[in-house]
């Protein structure tokens, strides 16, 4: 017995050393397995197009050696492997043949550990002492061989990687417009009378394309723009109403966006369809009259099904119209997210296609102005745009602006030399031509009629010879000259405090397209 | 029950014995170190042996000597074409009484006898040699329909010239494998040579010591196979008769090129039998690699059928064992 336990203690001694070895021997190889796979992915990623490659690489390098880990556990050195390395020693496999008949109580089996064990103790020191090798250069020149290819393909890339490398920055804008628009979705969602829009929306994640997908938020945009233009005409027609019938309680209540209370109304006037009131005939008649465009409707001919047709088509439009400043915020975060990404796209280096910039300006005409520096119509208006300093570097700005003419507010530019905020107009340049009022520097003086405080369109006339376009596109270096000169000549008729001045400057300085880089 | 220490000890006087067995040999047979203790190897796994070798090499000469060393009954028998089967099992004979009775008497061939020298094997005819192979097989004889034990032990060793081969009678195929060992008995070297012709020439003559009896020699054969095999050398041994196979996959080169059919079941038996003879004869309780591959040759080498390229080739069957060891070594991973 007492052989069997001096055996097994010896052989669990060296079977520690045999891991330690192994582990070192694994480590090293599980490096280079590492170098060799993320080196055949970038192989890869030279041939076929991979985007997020780093990531790949790592993951794939990361399961390699996983698996060479896991591959050295289920082959760790188990006791049997210390005694076969033992029995280098001892040979003619005495410890094998011990360990094989470790439990084994016969004579000659006891004699065999007697015989091994004195063997044993003659080489123990030999066997324990003797230096195994655990650095292995074949591998580490190997690794460091790999290494070498990997730095240089990433320091090297080809015309696929580039591609990719374009690839992955679309999807990123993709996923952050899509972000973008979940989260003002989110926000919106608990406003009633959107729920149909916030739907059509979902359709939106499908889009693997940022171009298909800008186009389609413009779309969706301009769709939502065309409902609201129809629902303000209809609530222009019901303010016409509630003006000319003040006791029209029902255009009167929507009107006043008191939804609850219009609907109980309706509901009333649905329960007693049959027993209207003279004056509720009278008030149903006006009102699809003016939001159905209807001729004058007699009322007493309709059936009980068609007056109640009739409420529910009312009701409807009666409370699209309340949801109209919903349906403001929601096309508000539609131009935002479809600005935010043309923009993204824009300095990413892809090109966004004209027809949706155009789509974007024509969407609504008294909301957004992109890429253009003008404010239009009445009201408050936002401005978004983009922005290229001096042919290389690339701003965009969002800002609101009042007033006509001119927006003005807060911008914000970014582009490869750095970022800034400033005070701007709109400022905003997707291409590098300007659309420029020709009556900034002309002799000519434009009219321009308000029209009734806070409300309405304003006007405008030009004088009898004045130009009749009322804007020119214009390279923007010309056009940062020109009011640059302005500036500069009103700066020195003005007495500006320190302060503004040096607002002004530092936006001149930032705008200026030979300082750009 | 006895006690560790004295089956220590008395595994070692056996042991030593054999050892001196092999000195005592040696005073008579100048070299053949190799070829004395494959004998040796052959009588303690209780099986027999077939010398081959070119004539005056010492084959009967060595047999004999081990007979002398052994205080065996010995007989030998010279194989000729003209020998009967009954002059080799014995036959029954009509015996003359004093009282003027007659009766079949037995009378014992020389087959009954521990040590069997059948020299020159192959000159006698095949119905003679299989009455040997018979009694080699099964350790019994049946004459006239009686069948008769022979003595226990029962060594047959045989001899036979590799040369010289017109008139004689082959040993079948299927029987070469009854002897378990096949030992080839080379020329001695130069050294060698001159104390033959000092030991033979001269007057002085050289006796040997008998220091083996049946009885113990029976108790080595049943220590023999005592002898412990790990698993590990059973998995090389069986690896190694696999790689003798030319249709299996784990075959070697020469063995896949030249060999019509590989070693048997038998074989396998024979070759652990043997390696725990060589373990025993080292002083160890315990079968090593090295016994599998010393003991491959002896155990293999006539269980090994060439085919016809082969045996045109005129390729020795050791250097397709030789291949088949390394080419198992290299399947298990063995330094």
């Amino acid at each position: 017995m007492k052989e069997k336990d001096q055996i097994v203690r010896f052989l669990i001694s060296i079977r520690r050393k045999l891991r330690f070895h192994r582990i070192s021997k694994q480590a090293q190889f599980a490096i280079l397995a590492f170098c060799v796979s993320f080196l055949s992915v970038l192989i890869v990623a030279r041939i076929v197009v991979t985007p997020y490659l780093m990531e790949k690489a790592l993951w794939i390098g990361g399961i390699v050696c996983l698996a060479v880990f896991l591959l050295y556990w289920r082959n760790r050195p188990s006791t049997w492997d210390a005694a076969k390395y033992s029995d280098e020693f001892l040979e003619e496999d005495r410890l094998t043949t011990s360990l094989d008949y470790v439990n084994d109580t016969s004579l000659v089996a006891q004699l065999q550990r007697k015989e091994a064990y004195d063997h044993l103790k003659r080489k123990e020191n030999d066997i324990k002492e003797a230096k195994l090798k655990h650095f292995h250069p074949k591998i580490l020149i190997m690794t460091l061989l790999t290494a070498c290819a990997i730095t240089l393909l990433i320091l090297f890339p080809n015309d696929k990687m580039q591609e990719a490398q374009a690839l992955e920055a679309e999807r990123e804008i993709i996923e952050e417009t899509l972000e973008k628009v979940k989260k003002d979705a989110e926000d919106l969602k608990d406003n009633e009378g959107i729920k149909e829009e916030l739907e059509e929306l979902k359709d939106l994640k499908n889009e693997n394309d940022a171009d298909e997908l800008l186009k389609e938020l413009m779309k969706k945009e301009n769709n939502l723009s065309e409902k609201m233009k129809e629902l303000q005409e209809k609530e222009a027609s019901l303010k016409e109403l509630a003006k000319e019938q003040p006791d029209n309680s029902l255009a009167n209540l929507a009107l006043n966006k008191k939804n609850e209370e219009l609907e109980k109304l309706l509901n009333e006037m649905k329960k007693n369809i049959g027993s209207l009131s003279d004056e509720e005939k009278k008030e149903l008649s006006e009102l699809s009259e003016s939001l159905l465009d209807q001729a004058e409707l007699d009322m007493e001919q309709l059936s009980e099904e068609e007056l109640e047709a009739l409420l529910e088509q009312l009701e409807e439009i009666m409370q699209d119209i309340s949801a109209l400043s919903d349906m403001e915020a929601l096309q508000n975060a539609l131009q935002a997210a479809a600005s935010n990404q043309h923009g993204k796209m824009s300095q990413a280096g892809f090109n966004p296609s004209k027809l949706t910039l155009s789509n974007s300006n024509n969407s609504s005409a008294n909301q957004t102005a992109q890429n253009q520096n003008q404010g239009q119509g009445q009201g408050q208006g936002q401005g978004q745009g983009q922005g290229q300093g001096q042919g290389q570097g690339q701003g965009q700005g969002q800002g609101q602006g009042q007033g006509q003419g001119q927006g003005q507010g807060q911008g914000q530019g970014q582009g490869p030399g750095g970022s800034g905020n400033g005070l701007g107009a709109g400022v905003g340049v997707g291409e590098q031509t300007f659309t420029v009022p020709s009556n900034i520097q002309s002799d000519v003086q434009n009219e321009t009629d308000g029209g009734p405080t806070g409300e309405g369109q304003s006007e405008y006339e030009d004088a009898p010879d004045s130009p009749t376009l009322r804007g020119e596109a214009r390279p923007y270096g010309e056009v940062f000259s020109s009011y640059e000169k302005s500036y500069r000549e009103s700066l020195d008729r003005m007495q500006l405090p320190s302060r503004l001045e040096n607002v002004v400057k530092q936006y001149f300085s930032e705008v200026d397209p030979k300082g750009a880089d | 029950m006895i006690s560790l220490e004295e089956k220590e000890k008395e595994l070692k006087y056996y042991q030593d014995t054999l050892q001196e067995v092999k000195q005592e040999i040696g005073k008579v047979i100048v070299g053949q170190e190799e070829v004395i203790e494959q004998l040796i190897w052959a009588m303690v796994s209780d099986g027999h042996a077939l010398l081959e070798g070119m004539p005056g090499v010492g084959k009967t000469m060595l047999i004999r000597t081990i007979s002398e060393v052994l205080s065996f009954e010995f007989s030998r028998i010279q194989f000729t074409p003209d020998l009967m089967p009954s002059d080799i099992t014995g036959t029954k004979m009509i015996e003359i009484h004093d009282n003027g009775k007659q009766s079949f008497v037995f009378h014992e061939g020389p087959i009954f006898s521990n040590i069997v020298l059948a020299d020159e094997i192959n000159r006698a005819t095949p119905k003679t040699q299989s009455s040997l192979l018979e009694a080699m097989a099964e350790k019994t004889v049946t004459i006239m329909g009686e069948t008769r034990k022979v003595s226990s032990p029962f060594f047959v060793l045989a001899t036979q010239n590799p040369i010289d081969m017109e008139g004689t009678y082959p040993l079948p195929e299927a029987q070469m494998d009854r002897f378990l060992l096949k030992i080839n008995m080379g020329y001695p070297k130069k050294e060698e040579l001159y104390e033959i012709i000092k030991r033979t020439t001269g007057t002085e003559s050289y006796h040997v010591q008998k220091l083996l009896d049946t009885e113990k020699m029976q108790k080595i054969q049943l220590a023999v196979k005592e002898i412990l095999v790990s698993q590990e050398l059973l998995d090389y041994t069986v690896q190694l008769i696999m790689a003798t196979h030319p249709e299996e996959e784990h075959a070697s080169e020469l063995v896949k090129k030249y060999v019509r059919y590989g070693v048997g079941p038998r074989g396998v038996q024979s070759l652990i039998k043997v390696a725990k003879a060589r373990a025993f004869c080292s002083g160890r309780f315990h079968v090593s690699k090295g016994d599998i591959k010393h003991a491959a040759f002896p155990v293999l080498r006539h269980r090994l059928f060439l085919n016809f390229e082969g045996e045109a080739s005129g390729i020795k069957e050791d250097l397709i064992l030789e291949d088949a060891i390394q080419y198992t070594d290299k399947v298990l991973n063995v330094r």
